[in-house]
Order: structure tokens, then sequence, then C-alpha cells
């Protein structure tokens, strides 16, 4: 683990992984994952086979650990359907009862979780209302386009007024219509004061939601922490600095003479190169007399690290 | 209990001390019946089974159509207590409970299930419940048309409705008996195997097929064979076209009656009853048991390294 988040010691994490590992055969989910969500919104990080959906999966009570503990509110989910009355889950699968129409379908998922028929109905229309799907309500799901799935899905994970709320890549394949409102929705509950542990790979959508970030990759914990800690754990690791210009090759011989230059890469474009410096400041503070002093020009100079998505790579690559 | 869980109003308590009250779990079980029972009853699936349950009702008016001295005594046991209970029945269970949750996790629904308060062993029961309603729906709905098909209308059964009405009726019940032995056991095979379709078949060949018509202790583990010595013994004008040792029934199924015409040596009918429920009651428990600590994966895991 790179980092982790400092917290007052009074505050109970609402999710808790204690050495956590799960297995598929002889394939690994998730790897000796110890981790504490608190309370609030928290981004949960990492490409494709990271590891999310098992561990919302474990969190959720869907799959037993192979190895460690999960509690959710300080109950072992595993086997323990009652916590479900506190926890609700936007599942990453697209599949809905297809042949219901998706009023039909709020109504019976707030059944399943405890409504009588009058109170299911009342809350499906307010959920589908929350959600903008008031007008779509009485078509069969089948019809459904990506975004209203979403939308959808979402609302049938409200249906209990959850305290604690998974979302496994819930803005995949919306539109910036659907994205913006849904983004809408889930700072509306963390308002309210739902704990809401939201998956993406996609970095931006969680840096709209919160600063809080769990970083992963390979089914093990990469960082965990608010964004700005996460860089500050950066700085004493090698920057990334992008040079664009002409005659970029002899640049680059250049600056490996430098002692504080740990390497360069050339671009495939022929134009650029990336430099990776652990002292930046010296870096950057010669850089003028440095495009002046030899046969290239230094057209552009960018940090690679300037956004969450360099903070992102640079760890998981690590 | 965690602090934030007593802030936001929960119920005190230590690890799994959530408490389901009975006012909530009563309805979520009402809505997980219903759920089942309208995906049993809708669909391309639902319209295969009714074709197939019409199926000896309208083997029964071909026969009389094409046949006019068809036997309707022979027709009633050839179709009632031959083909539904061998062929008609074991499917029906077969394709209703087996599925009972793997269709769901093909379909990718099963997680709308799991994240409800309600334990994974009573959403199996429940489902469980629903699948045998089905079957039985269809199978009391094949041997009703089926009797009906063979004698409706025909000449010198006038004065025997109620006889006939209450032929129909034993039939139902002990159907319904081997419905629900089926249902347990093809619902338990869904819990242990993926290709339950295939060793369901298997099953019903092997099984209530060939095993159940040799004579040979064998059959005692078959289903049918409990549900022919009910009929046998309580339908013994319908089953029998002969006498004694020439009973149509007795020959047919491999029963020994010579000196035993009520078949003595053979388990009572109370056992019989007692094996087909006990059949069904102990597969579903097993299979709620399995079904409560298993994983169902609706998602296939991606190989991280």
């Amino acid at each position: 683990m790179v980092g982790s988040i400092t917290r007052s010691p009074e505050i109970k994490p609402v999710i808790a992984f204690h050495d956590v590992s799960k297995w598929y055969g002889d394939v690994i989910g998730i790897n000796k994952l110890t981790l504490d969500i608190m309370p609030g919104v928290c981004g949960l990080l990492g490409p494709n086979g990271a590891g999310k959906s098992t561990l919302l999966q474990l969190a959720t009570g869907q799959l037993c650990p192979s190895q460690g503990r999960v509690e959710v509110l300080g109950e072992t989910v595993w086997n323990n359907s009652a916590i479900n009355r506190y926890i609700g889950l936007c599942p990453e699968q697209d599949a809905l009862y297809e042949w219901m129409t998706g009023r039909e379908f709020i109504t019976c998922c707030a059944r399943l979780a405890g409504c009588r028929k009058r109170a299911a109905d009342a809350k499906a229309d307010e959920l589908l209302e929350l959600v903008g799907m008031t007008t779509h309500a009485n078509r069969v799901v089948r019809g459904y386009s990506k975004g209203m799935r979403q939308r959808t899905k979402l609302a049938q994970a409200l249906v209990n007024d959850p305290q604690v709320l998974f979302l496994d890549e819930p803005m995949t394949g919306t539109d910036p219509v659907a994205r913006r409102d849904l983004l809408e929705i889930i700072h509306r509950l963390a308002l309210k004061g739902t704990t809401i542990l939201v998956s993406s790979h996609v970095l931006y959508e969680v840096q709209t939601l919160t600063e809080n970030i769990v970083l992963m990759n390979h089914g093990r914990l990469v960082a965990q922490g608010s964004i700005r800690q996460i860089r500050d754990l950066m700085d004493q690791q090698p920057h990334r600095i992008v040079l664009v210009g002409r005659n970029i090759r002899s640049l680059a011989a250049k600056l490996l003479e430098y002692p504080d230059v740990a390497g360069v890469h050339l671009g495939p474009d022929g134009l650029s190169l990336v430099a990776q410096t652990p002292r930046p400041d010296e870096f950057y503070a010669r850089l003028p007399s440095l495009a002046l002093s030899g046969p290239w020009t230094i057209d552009e100079v960018y940090s690679e690290d300037d956004n969450l998505d360099a903070v992102f790579h640079y760890l998981v690559d690590k | 209990m965690s602090e934030s869980a007593s802030q936001n109003g929960r119920p005190a308590g230590t690890s799994a001390s959530i408490p389901i009250t009975g006012h909530s779990i009563g309805p979520a079980i009402g809505a997980l019946y219903q759920l089942a029972m309208r995906q049993h009853l809708h669909g391309r699936r639902w319209i295969a089974m009714l074709l197939l349950a019409l199926l000896p009702a309208i083997i029964a008016l071909i026969t009389r159509g094409t046949d006019p001295f068809a036997s309707p005594a022979a027709m009633e046991f050839g179709l009632i207590f031959m083909l539904i209970p061998q062929g008609l029945l074991p499917l029906l269970a077969l394709v209703y409970a087996s599925g009972v949750m793997q269709d769901e996790q093909e379909d990718q629904t099963l997680t709308y299930l799991f994240i409800r308060p309600i334990p994974k062993w009573l959403i199996y029961l429940v489902k469980l419940a629903a699948a045998v309603t089905a079957a039985e729906i269809l199978s009391v709905m094949s041997i009703a048309l089926t009797y009906a098909a063979i004698f409706h209308g025909v000449h010198g059964t006038d004065g025997k409705a109620a006889q006939i009405f209450a032929s129909c009726l034993i039939a139902c019940a002990i159907h319904g008996l081997a419905v629900l032995a089926y249902c347990g056991i093809f619902g338990f095979m869904g819990m242990v195997t993926r290709r339950v379709l295939v060793v369901g078949i298997l099953y019903i060949a092997l099984f209530e097929g060939l095993f159940a018509n040799i004579p040979f202790n064998l059959r005692i583990v078959t289903v049918i064979y409990y549900a022919r010595l009910l009929i046998y013994r309580l339908l013994p004008f319908r089953g029998r076209l002969g006498s004694g040792v020439h009973s149509t029934a007795a020959r047919t199924w491999n029963l020994v009656i010579r000196g035993d015409r009520h078949l003595k040596a053979y388990p009572h009918n109370w056992l019989c009853i007692t094996m087909l429920l006990s059949t069904c009651i102990i597969a579903a428990l097993l299979a709620a048991f399995i079904c409560n600590n298993r994983e169902f994966y609706v998602k296939t895991p991606v190989k991280t390294d």
C-alpha cells in the first residue's frame, strides 16, 4: 500500500475489510486487502479486472471471502441477509427483468425489500421521479437504453432508503445528460448522509464526486486517501514531464547528462519526450537556459502528473 | 454495533443481531413468490410447456377421431397412467424446478434477490414452491383435459360421470405427489450441477424409464414406482383391464400379483405417500442448505495476473 487516509480515531468505519482474500479457483480476485471506508462518499478506482466488482460483491454479501472478514455497519455480511435492510447495490451488469415495465420492476424490488403493496407503489413513484424515469416508467424494460437502465438500477438500489450505497460503475455507457443527472443524484444522497462507495475506471467521474479515493489493481490496494494526500505521496517519486519540440532526440541525450534526470522516453511521434525526475523544481529551473543552449526547440512543456489520471496510472503501473 | 450505524437509527445489537421483523418479511416472501410465478407463467417456455401439457389430450382426440372403436379405458391407461407420469410430469418438473436459481443466475438478475433482506435458503424454498405450483397447474390441467378428451360424449359413459370424475381427482392427487417429488429432486440437481438438463434427462430415462420398469429392487429409488402402486390400488377398475393376473397395469408395470392381488408384499399406500412427500422435503431442505452456503457468480471473474 502506498498510502492511507488519516482520520479521527472516534469515527468508526462503515465498511471494513480485514485481511480479505478472494480466489476464484486459481484466479485471485482480492489479495490480502485491509481497508476501512469511513462515512461519506468514497471512490473505488482501478482498471478493468482490478477487483472492484469483487470487492463490492464481498461487501454486499454476495461472495464469501476465502480468507479474512468483511463488515458493513459493524456486521459480518456473508449470510447475513438482515444487513440488506441497510444497504443498497447498483450492480454493474445491465440485466433487469426484461419483461417488466420500469415501474413494475421498481415496485417489485420495493416489495422484495419488505414494503407492502401501497407503500411499494408510492416508493416506486418517488424513485422514478428522483432518477428522471417517470415518463418511461410504463415502458417495458427490454426497450430501455443504457442510460435508462442505469437510472432504473440506481432507483432499485434506493427502495429501502439505504444507509450504505454501493454503486458499481454507475456511469458506464451513459450519455452526458444521464451522467450529469446521476452525479447530481449521488451528490444529493451524499448530502442526506448516505455512505456511498462508487466504483469506476473513469477517473474524472469519481473526481467530481469525492476527494476520497481507494485505488486498486490486481486485487490489491494500491493507495487510499484524498487525492491531495496521494499527490503528496507522488512527490516522493519521479515526476513525468513532457517536452514537445523539434530535434527532440538530441535534447533527450542532453537531458540524460543531468544527475536529477532519472530517465527519458521518446514519444512515438518523434516530436516529444517524457523525462522522469525526482526533483521537478530543479528540472523546471533549468529549462529556460536549456531551451537556448542547443540545436533543439522546446515548444511545449507540461507535466503528466497534473490530473488524477496521471496519479492513477502512476500508482497502478508502479 | 458501529457508531455510524447507531447514528442512523439501526436497532442496537451485536454481530448478526439485526432482526428480520415479521411485518416485513411476509410481503417480501409474497412478492418473491409472485415474481417467480410471473416468470414461470409467461414467455416462450410457458407456451412450450402448455403445448406439452396439451399433448395427451390432443392424442386422445386424434385417436378418437381416427378410430371410432378405440377403448376409452385403454386410452385412459395409456395416456393418463403411462404417458403423463412417465413423460410429461418429469419433464415439467425438470424444466421448472431445475432452473429455480440457475435461470436467474444466467439472466444475471439473481443479484436483485440476494440484496434483499430474505435469507438465501428461503429464496430457494419460495422459488421452489412457485416452480411446484406451475408444474402442478399444468399437470392438473393436462389430466383434466385428457379425461375430458377421452370420455366426453362417449356412448355408455353417461351414468359414470361421478366415477370418471373421482378417477380424475385421484389421478390428479397421485400425479401431484409425483410432481412434488420430481420438483424436489430436480431442484436439488439444479443446486449441485450446472448441467442439470442433461443430468435430469439421463435420470428420467435411466431411473424413471428403465429401472422403474424392471422388477428389481432398484426401482424402489424411483418416484414412478410409488405412484404406480398407488394407482394400482386406488384405481383397480381403471388400471386393470383384465381380471386377476391379466391386469394390464400389473403386467405393464411388472407388478407380481399372482396370489397377491392387493400387492400386500409391496410398500403400503401410506409408505408410498410418505416416500413421495419425504423425497420432496428432504431434497428441498438439502438444496436450501446448499443454496444458503454457496456462492452464485453472476459475472465471470476477470483474470488479474
